[in-house]
């Protein structure tokens, strides 16, 4: 039992660390001041310039 | 917002000119076409929330005619990465980006553009990533859309750090190890709810070591790797007791592990590693900061030009000038190299290599300069040398050095860190054989505490993060910093000197009276500023800025400039000279006899003076305010200046300042400067200053001033007022005070807790948690320079 609650743990860990480096390789880190006022934008046909991928 | 301002960019409106723009139902007075065809082009496009979007930042920059922006199309191959998917992918820097709104406006036009794929906007560093479609759209069409707007576009040939990534991997790698590790190290370090089974204690101890072998190969190897550099160099660096600890730590738990007794050490190893990567994550954020400051003024040569070949002329890219090439410029151009002209004249704007405003003309033979901007005439230019050596490169190179340059105080601090960590090392060993002498059983625990505990982490953090703390604070208020130690230094300084022109009165002359001499009837119907208007607009002279510009459409007559003598013309059929008493005279003229210590210019039609101008240079905003606040703390202020006696009393009178001195050369400042027994701040700016300031022992430059003066100024304002030296005066008794606790507390942490760890007293997390608060309190104390508030 504590063995399967130790290593969900460590698959926990491992899944925090995957994602928190597929955020940096996205830079998702780059820029942390300027999408703050991405929300007061009201444009509703803007969704096509940013948000694509 | 008065109505006397433009509604767009905030500068006042020429006299008589009625430019309006329709935004949001009302009608908003512009101060020139540009800024209407911007605002108009916003409200028309539904974009007039960016007036809503800006706060208090207004460009200070009026709109400039649009450029075409050709030459970018010959560098494209240098501006664009294509990436994986095909796409085109360029970084442009956007010089007057200001605020949000700025950002928002970018996004909504560029957006509009066809082909475009994703927008970045970085507000900070003001750069804007475009990625787009290269079929579909051009460069040189994304450059104009920015310009049209009002931004100057301007390629970033800065190359993308990608270290930042890299750290904040490593720095969230070593977290969540250390996290993990702590969590199952628990049920190993109580005793009462030890995990008794041998073989679950076994799997636990073997999960840590997983864990912990990623965290050391991956995050801390960069300590092992420095500490190897530095003992390569002979050099003891602080990462040397660090990557000996870790190592120590790590490779005798991975050996305790396997032989299954007594402690493993994995939970201390992976603190230690996660907290120092955390500071030294935070001081490479600051430091990052600055290296964009300086980056900007590389930017400044152009990044093609155009090259005379055998057929004729090609326009070629920045980097395939060579020495010897023969560049053709023409008026409005900026000079891409350093070279001779060979064939043509003209004048030469070098403001931003001497800070000198006014056009320099230049002959055959002369030499230009790179960045320099040429502003009339044409010129054919042979290259002298290749684009490092230029002036330019130069210098923005020497402002690098000077950044490089560790305060004295902060050498001090490594130097003493390094001893330490002599110190540290001996103590290790000490440790370490004395526990095997008396076989305490606690060797390996007291060996590991030592190091941890003992690490110099909070002394060599005590004096930079003070620093870098007062020189982010100082950004934000308009201080930029080029000499670290000036901030520990300013306020312990009790002498300083002031230049007059163009520091403690601005740049600017302004007409204080007018005496009009015309005797009355028919002649007095016209208004003395529309002809001194007319007149004044050929003249780039500082005293034309005095006579307010009126909108005059029509051309009434040609005007010419006399350089150093004044402007004549024709206004309306009537010849016009305006200018120096001197130049009256050598027409015949009588001056009218006007008692003033103010500079005098005359109006003369052919008749006689019509009227006599006072004009001043203002005090500069906050001069006033600063010289009663360093008298206060009994500095003593001196002014030193080039300019006549009259001009200087009168300014000293104002500001209340007893010693002064006129009439000044560039030597005789120096002179003075040498001759003062004791530290002496030098307030100054321009080109004959420079040798002034590099003399003194604090100098603060202005940033209108020459980028040389930059070079050789410890801290440049760059605001119009003075008061950010205020300011910094503050900041900079706060940071000395700051520095000295942060020494004081590191030094009392690292010998209470020594001769603890040396009993074996202290377990090894323990350490790592005493290491790290210590630390954590000296950056904490540092972060409070940066709320200091003005």
């Amino acid at each position: 039992m504590v063995v399967v609650l130790v290593l969900l743990s460590l698959f926990l860990v491992v899944a925090a660390i995957g994602a928190f480096f597929w955020a940096v390789n996205n830079k998702q880190f780059d820029d942390l001041d300027s999408p703050a006022y991405s929300i007061l934008e009201d444009d509703e046909t803007d969704h096509s310039t940013t948000s694509r991928k | 917002m008065s109505s006397d301002n433009c509604f767009h960019c905030g500068q006042p409106i020429p006299l008589g000119l009625k430019l309006t723009a329709y935004i949001d139902g009302k009608e908003q007075s512009m101060c020139c076409i540009g800024c209407q065809a911007v605002a108009q082009f916003l409200a028309d496009n539904h974009h007039q929330q960016f007036y809503q979007y800006r706060q208090q930042d207004k460009p200070t920059t009026a709109i400039n005619k649009t450029e075409d922006y050709g030459s970018i199309e010959v560098a494209q191959q240098d501006l664009i990465t294509v990436l994986d998917n095909g796409l085109s992918q360029t970084s442009i820097r956007v010089d007057g980006m200001y605020c949000s709104a700025c950002a928002w406006l970018l996004q909504k036009v560029l957006g509009q553009l066809p082909g475009i794929h994703d927008i970045h906007i970085n507000t900070i560093s003001h750069k804007v990533q475009v990625t787009f479609l290269s079929e579909e759209l051009t460069l040189q069409r994304i450059y104009q859309t920015i310009s049209q707007l009002g931004y100057q576009p301007k390629p970033d040939r800065q190359k993308q750090k990608t270290d930042h990534g890299h750290f904040l991997k490593k720095l969230m790698a070593s977290g969540f190890g250390m996290m993990f590790i702590m969590t199952i190290s628990v049920p190993l370090y109580t005793d009462t709810l030890t995990v008794t089974d041998p073989l679950l204690r076994r799997f636990f101890v073997l999960l840590s070591l997983l864990v912990a072998t990623w965290v050391y190969f991956y995050s801390g190897k960069v300590f092992v790797f420095n500490a190897w550099r530095d003992l390569k160099n002979r050099h003891l660096g602080m990462d040397v007791p660090v990557a000996t600890s870790i190592s120590l730590a790590y490779f005798a738990s991975v050996y305790l592990s396997f032989n299954g007794q007594g402690h493993v050490y994995f939970d201390s190893m992976s603190m230690f590693i996660f907290f120092l990567l955390l500071g030294r994550f935070i001081e490479n954020q600051v430091k990052q900061q600055h290296l964009d400051i300086q980056s900007a003024l590389l930017d400044l040569i152009p990044i093609s030009a155009k090259r005379e070949v055998t057929l004729g002329i090609e326009e070629v890219p920045l980097k395939e000038l060579k020495k010897g090439d023969i560049l053709v410029l023409s008026a409005g151009e900026t000079i891409a190299a350093d070279g001779l002209i060979v064939a043509g004249h003209g004048q030469c704007n070098e403001a931003i290599l001497t800070g000198e405003a006014r056009p320099v003309r230049k002959m055959m033979g002369q030499r230009v300069y790179a960045g320099a901007q040429l502003i009339k005439g044409d010129i054919k230019v042979q290259i002298s040398c290749d684009n490092d050596d230029s002036l330019l490169s130069q210098m923005a190179q020497m402002m690098e050095r000077s950044q490089q340059q560790k305060p004295r105080q902060w050498q001090l601090a490594d130097h003493i860190a390094s001893y330490f960590v002599a110190v540290v090392l001996v103590l290790a060993l000490v440790t370490l054989l004395t526990h095997w002498w008396l076989d305490t059983g606690l060797m390996m625990v007291a060996l590991l505490s030592v190091l941890i505990a003992t690490c110099p982490c909070a002394l060599s953090l005590a004096t930079p993060t003070a620093l870098t703390a007062a020189a982010m604070n100082l950004i934000k208020h308009g201080v930029l910093i080029n000499q670290m130690e000036a901030i520990t230094t300013l306020h312990q300084v009790k002498s300083w000197f002031f230049d007059k022109t163009g520091t403690l009165t601005g740049s600017e002359m302004q007409v204080v009276k007018t005496h009009d001499l015309r005797k009355g009837g028919s002649q007095r119907t016209l208004p003395l500023n529309i002809i001194t208007a007319y007149l004044q607009k050929v003249s780039s002279h500082p005293i034309a800025s005095a006579f307010p510009s009126v909108l005059i459409d029509q051309d009434y007559g040609e005007v010419k400039e006399f350089p150093g003598y004044g402007v004549a013309g024709h206004y309306k059929k009537v010849f016009y000279r305006l200018g120096s008493d001197e130049w009256m005279r050598s027409f015949g003229y009588s001056i009218p006899d006007v008692p003033s210590d103010n500079t005098l210019v005359y109006l003369a039609n052919d008749q006689g003076i019509l009227a006599v101008f006072e004009l001043t240079a203002q005090l500069r905003e906050g001069a006033t305010e600063l010289c009663a606040t360093l008298q206060e703390q009994h500095k003593s202020l001196q002014i030193v200046s080039g300019d006549h006696k009259q001009a200087v009393q009168n300014c000293a009178e104002q500001l209340h300042i007893k010693n002064w001195y006129a009439a000044c050369k560039a030597d005789d400042k120096k002179q003075l400067i040498m001759e003062q027994n004791e530290p002496v701040v030098m307030v100054g700016d321009g080109v004959n200053d420079a040798p002034v300031l590099a003399m003194a022992d604090v100098s603060i430059s202005l940033k209108q001033g020459a980028p040389l003066a930059h070079a050789a100024s410890d801290l440049v304002i760059l605001g119009q007022s003075l008061k950010p030296i205020m300011h910094a005066l503050r900041v900079s008794a706060f940071t000395q005070r700051i520095i000295k606790v942060n020494l004081v507390w590191a030094l009392l942490y690292n010998m209470s807790i020594t001769p603890i760890a040396m009993m074996g007293m202290l377990s090894p997390w323990l350490a790592a948690i005493g290491m790290s608060v210590s630390s954590l309190l000296v950056v904490l104390n540092s972060r409070r320079v940066v709320g200091v508030k003005s």
